[in-house]
């Protein structure tokens, strides 16, 4: 299964965060080694189509008072979604082999 | 409710419980920010952004689902792309409205006035057409009149007799409400006596309008038999003003005219009738009213409410045929009508309304035609930096987007401060009485006029943003970055198109115009008319007699205070009326020449008792015989007066006077005419309104009599030494009023006049506007034509040259706006006049004024480009660029 680029980057971030992946942190995440800033917007589309895609699932947590009572949603990858990041990594790994991005090209 | 809350209440009821934890991230992420103080406004904004991103992304989600495996990389991220997008161009409008603030203004100003005028209208035609009476079932709710030629005339009053026989028809008139008009009396229990409107009304009265008594009850049927009638019920407004609302009124008892009366109960606020009574006293009427003969005494109005399923015409002709068996032919011509309630309260206001509107929605167009110019002149400038972006690719349809942000920014100004302004007119028509003269109920801006208004912000910011966005999309890349702004801005077809919306706004200003030079031209007709009574150097002074005063007594008193009015220096005449010109139809009674063969009979004339003097000083003229005389008094031959209608209709081709006469309502003894007056109108001057009758007062006295002086000097003066000779001469009466008969009749106007001011406001502010138009395309042809000027000037062109040339375009554009609003207007008049009987056709003044006054004003506003093209130096002027 192929998948885009973001959602390949929220797919690691996920994994990076192991136990403690959930919404907040999964942007917290992605901006500190990244320095992209996701609108939120964009992480719903992104998340609710790699669930759909069963490349993550989640479970439900602990709701605290900062989140207005509100439980957060910890996700995790499935097989698939192993499998996909693997494969993702892969093609990359494939496509950059023997080339030099050390310095500019031209 | 803060709009974060809001927002969340929303997310929350959208998002299902598998994704409610969004909303806790957002929650947390704000918590993150905050920290331990409270959120101020930053906060809720970042809040707002993040929610209406992810609120989108949601909608996107769920609204245009796509399959999943055809996801493209850029897909994931187009949507808040979009959104922001939308959010740098709504930034960049507003500050691109800020940076023109001249632009600005002028949209948003124009837009204000005009949604003002427009919603202001709305509220007033909403009042009287659209929104329901405040009645259950009113659209079932009629009125009752006793018709007379076939129906061809009706006067508003009924006879008992007729309300019992309209009530019988039980199988289409469910219920019939009846009180009597014109009654008043005297709180005497309070130490100045206070005059009150207080009609007698039945039960059904009560149970038609389907009220409630804030305090107490309505009347019961044991009150409508004679002798069980002192029961009554108080209206708010009197109950708030003389007893503060107090609840502990009801069952105490008060005096009126000297007589107690218990207070059953307190009427609600709204929605009570007749408008304008003080307190209901129960209605009982002992069978002597109900005597064959007495069909001529016409004192009570009548309401009902028809069966379910029941229409107008099927109940009319069922009253028709129960009244042809019941009268057997004796009333041959006569009927009885019925009308729906709603024409009888808003029917006369009709047209007013309806011309009033028409010339709103003209300001309407004019100013949009206005703000369609200003901004399409403003794109036009613009064509190079809309052909600069195109070429670095931005696409025609994100351009588009921006200038109708652009518009809809100014659109959404012009229209809150119009919110405001109508608001403020609302206020001032309702101030102006608008609400009593029309019958309305009371004006407001509503959710529907709200939605209105909002209703106009989108259609103007689409119409008027159409030929802006037309010129952005076809701003041409190359042609704009070749040459500057100015010689190629937008092309020929923007400006023809700007010549052609200015040349519309002259047009729509025309017919405005005419249509106010027409109202005042009408308007002027009938304050000047023969009225045939002279209201100048007259003044009027009402005096209401104590009940129980003995007719003795009330004829020496009106002898006593004539003889000392006319006394008085500077009184050329004096007299006395009960129902003066103008004051109503007051009182109403049956009319008959008193032969057994004559069939013709009024049953509906207008009865007016007035004393020796009275036509002299009314300056009602004689036209034949004599008016009344200090011989003409109780025990003697009675006499009656009648006026030119009464005499037309009656004797058409002998003279009356000497013919012996029936009046129903007056006495059971045959009356002499010995008189013919002329007619004076009852109610409005602008209607021609004869057929009254006047008796003696000195044959039969009356409580309430208005006092009339006639002076060569200033009528005021009169006032003080009237005053006190009513004092002196009736200690015991109420002066109920003092005032010129000018005024009463300009009082009487104030409807018509009220019109005609919003007419002429309107008809200014289209002036200006078009006026402004012609300003702003010739300044800025000017501007574009700066170097050809130039060259002109320096090839020896004159500067009066110059200046013809630019005022020659203005008329250009006036003849040809001048001949189109001309047919226009002539074409919406001959409508109008057909709808509006007041309406004379327009006379040639009317169609040569406002033209003339039109192209004053464009030759008014072109001469300032004018002179400035004139002093252009044509150095400068060459080198510009």
């Amino acid at each position: 299964m192929s998948v885009g680029e973001l959602e390949v980057l929220l797919l690691l971030a996920v994994l990076r965060l192991d136990e403690e992946a959930y919404g907040v942190a999964i942007r917290d995440e992605l901006d500190a080694r990244t320095g992209r800033r996701l609108t939120r917007g964009a992480v719903y589309t992104a998340l609710r189509r790699l669930e759909s895609k069963g490349l993550i699932e989640g479970r439900l947590g602990e709701a605290t008072p900062v989140r207005g009572g509100r439980a957060k949603r910890y996700l995790s990858l499935t097989p698939s979604g192993i499998a996909a990041v693997r494969s993702a990594a892969n093609d990359l790994d494939r496509m950059r082999a023997g080339l030099d991005l050390s310095t500019e090209p031209g | 409710m803060r709009p974060s809350i809001a927002m969340r209440r929303l997310l929350d009821r959208l998002l299902g419980p598998d994704e409610q934890h969004h909303v806790g991230d957002l929650d947390e992420e704000l918590a993150r920010r905050t920290g331990a103080r409270t959120p101020n406004w930053k906060d809720e904004l970042w809040y707002l952004r993040e929610a209406t991103s992810l609120l989108l992304a949601y909608l996107r989600g769920h609204l245009f689902p796509r399959p999943t495996l055809r996801s493209a990389p850029t897909h994931t991220t187009r949507s808040p792309r979009m959104f922001e997008d939308l959010l740098r161009d709504l930034r960049m409008a507003l500050r691109s409205s800020i940076r023109t603030p001249g632009v600005t203004l002028v949209v948003a100003t124009t837009l204000a006035v005009a949604t003002a005028a427009t919603i202001a209208m709305f509220a007033v035609a909403d009042a009287a057409f659209l929104r329901p009476l405040p009645w259950p079932n009113e659209e079932r709710l009629v009125r009752f009149h006793t018709g007379f030629d076939g129906g061809s005339g009706s006067v508003d009053a009924i006879s008992p007799l007729d309300a019992r026989g309209i009530a019988s028809a039980t199988g289409q008139i469910e219920e019939v409400g009846i009180w009597t008009l014109g009654e008043t009396v005297h709180l005497t229990s309070v130490v100045e006596p206070v005059r009150l409107e207080a009609p007698r009304a039945s039960v059904g009265l009560f149970r038609i309008l389907g009220a409630e008594p804030v305090a107490g009850r309505f009347f019961v049927a044991d009150e409508e038999v004679p002798g069980g009638d002192r029961a009554v019920v108080l209206s708010h407004r009197l109950w708030t003003d003389a007893w503060g609302a107090d609840p502990g009124v009801v069952g105490t008892s008060i005096e009126l005219d000297g007589a107690a009366y218990q207070v059953v109960g307190v009427a609600p606020k709204n929605g009570m009738l007749p408008v304008g009574a003080d307190l209901w006293r129960a209605l009982a009427l002992g069978p002597e009213w109900y005597e064959e003969d007495r069909w001529g005494w016409q004192f009570l109005a009548a309401l009902g409410r028809l069966t379910p399923g029941t229409d107008v015409a099927t109940a009319q002709t069922e009253l028709t045929r129960r009244f042809v068996e019941e009268t057997a032919g004796s009333r041959e011509g006569q009927m009885r009508v019925l009308r729906p309630l709603r024409e009888e309260l808003v029917g006369s206001a009709r047209a007013g309304i309806l011309v009033l509107s028409i010339a709103v929605g003209l300001l309407l167009l004019i100013a949009c035609l206005n703000i369609a110019s200003v901004l399409l002149a403003r794109a036009q400038t613009r064509a190079a930096e809309f052909g600069l972006r195109r070429a670095l690719g931005v696409g025609g349809s994100r351009l588009a987007r921006q200038v109708m942000l652009e518009t809809g920014v100014m659109a959404t100004l012009g229209t809150a401060a119009g919110l405001g302004l109508a608001a403020a007119a609302i206020r001032f028509l309702s101030l102006s009485q608008l609400e009593a003269l029309f019958a309305l109920g009371p004006l407001s801006i509503d959710l529907r006029v709200g939605a209105f208004a909002v209703a106009i912000v989108l259609i103007a910011t689409v119409a008027f943003g159409m030929a802006p966005v037309a010129a952005a999309i076809g701003a041409d890349p190359a042609g704009a970055l070749q040459g500057g702004t100015r010689r190629t801005a937008g092309g020929r077809s923007a400006t023809r198109l700007r010549a052609g919306l200015v040349t519309a706004q002259i047009a729509v200003a025309l017919v405005l115009l005419v249509a106010v030079s027409v109202s005042t031209s009408t308007y002027r007709g009938i304050s000047s008319r023969d009225q045939g009574f002279d209201p100048d150097g007259v003044l009027a002074t009402s005096v209401e007699l104590p009940a129980g005063t003995e007719a003795d007594e009330a004829f020496a008193l009106y002898r006593a205070t004539l003889e000392r009015m006319a006394a008085l220096p500077g009184v050329e005449w004096a007299g006395g009326g009960s129902y003066l010109p103008l004051e109503g139809t007051g009182w109403s009674a049956s009319f008959a020449i008193a032969e057994p063969d004559d069939p013709l009979v009024d049953p509906g004339a207008n009865m007016r008792p007035v004393t020796p003097g009275y036509f002299e000083a009314m300056g009602i003229r004689v036209l034949e015989g004599r008016g009344l005389t200090e011989s003409d008094v109780a025990g003697g031959v009675p006499v009656v007066v009648i006026d030119r209608t009464v005499a037309e209709r009656f004797w058409p081709e002998s003279s009356p006077i000497g013919s012996q006469v029936s009046v129903g309502g007056l006495s059971r003894d045959l009356a002499t005419v010995v008189g013919i007056v002329t007619d004076v109108p009852h109610e409005r001057p602008d209607q021609t309104d004869g057929g009254h009758v006047y008796f003696s007062l000195l044959q039969r006295a009356q409580r309430s009599v208005t006092f009339v002086a006639r002076t060569d000097g200033d009528p005021l003066t009169l006032a003080e030494p009237v005053r006190s000779i009513l004092r002196e001469v009736a200690p015991r009466a109420a002066v109920t009023d003092v005032s010129l008969m000018a005024t009463r009749v300009r009082a009487s106007m104030a409807g018509p006049r009220l019109s005609l001011t919003l007419l002429a406001i309107f008809g200014g502010v289209a002036l200006f506007l078009a006026a402004v138009g012609v300003y702003g395309i010739l300044a800025f042809t000017v501007a574009r034509r700066t170097r050809e000027i130039g060259t002109r000037l320096a090839l020896g062109a004159t500067p009066r040259a110059v200046v013809g040339a630019v005022v020659r375009q203005a008329m250009g554009y006036c003849c040809v706006g001048i001949l189109v609003g001309g047919i226009s207007s002539y074409l919406l008049l001959q409508w109008l006049t057909r709808l509006v009987v007041e309406l004379q056709g327009a006379d040639a003044t009317a169609y040569l004024l406002a033209p003339a006054i039109l192209a004053a004003s464009s030759v008014l506003a072109a001469l300032v480009p004018a002179v400035n093209a004139a002093r252009l130096d044509p150095n400068l002027a060459l080198r510009e660029d």
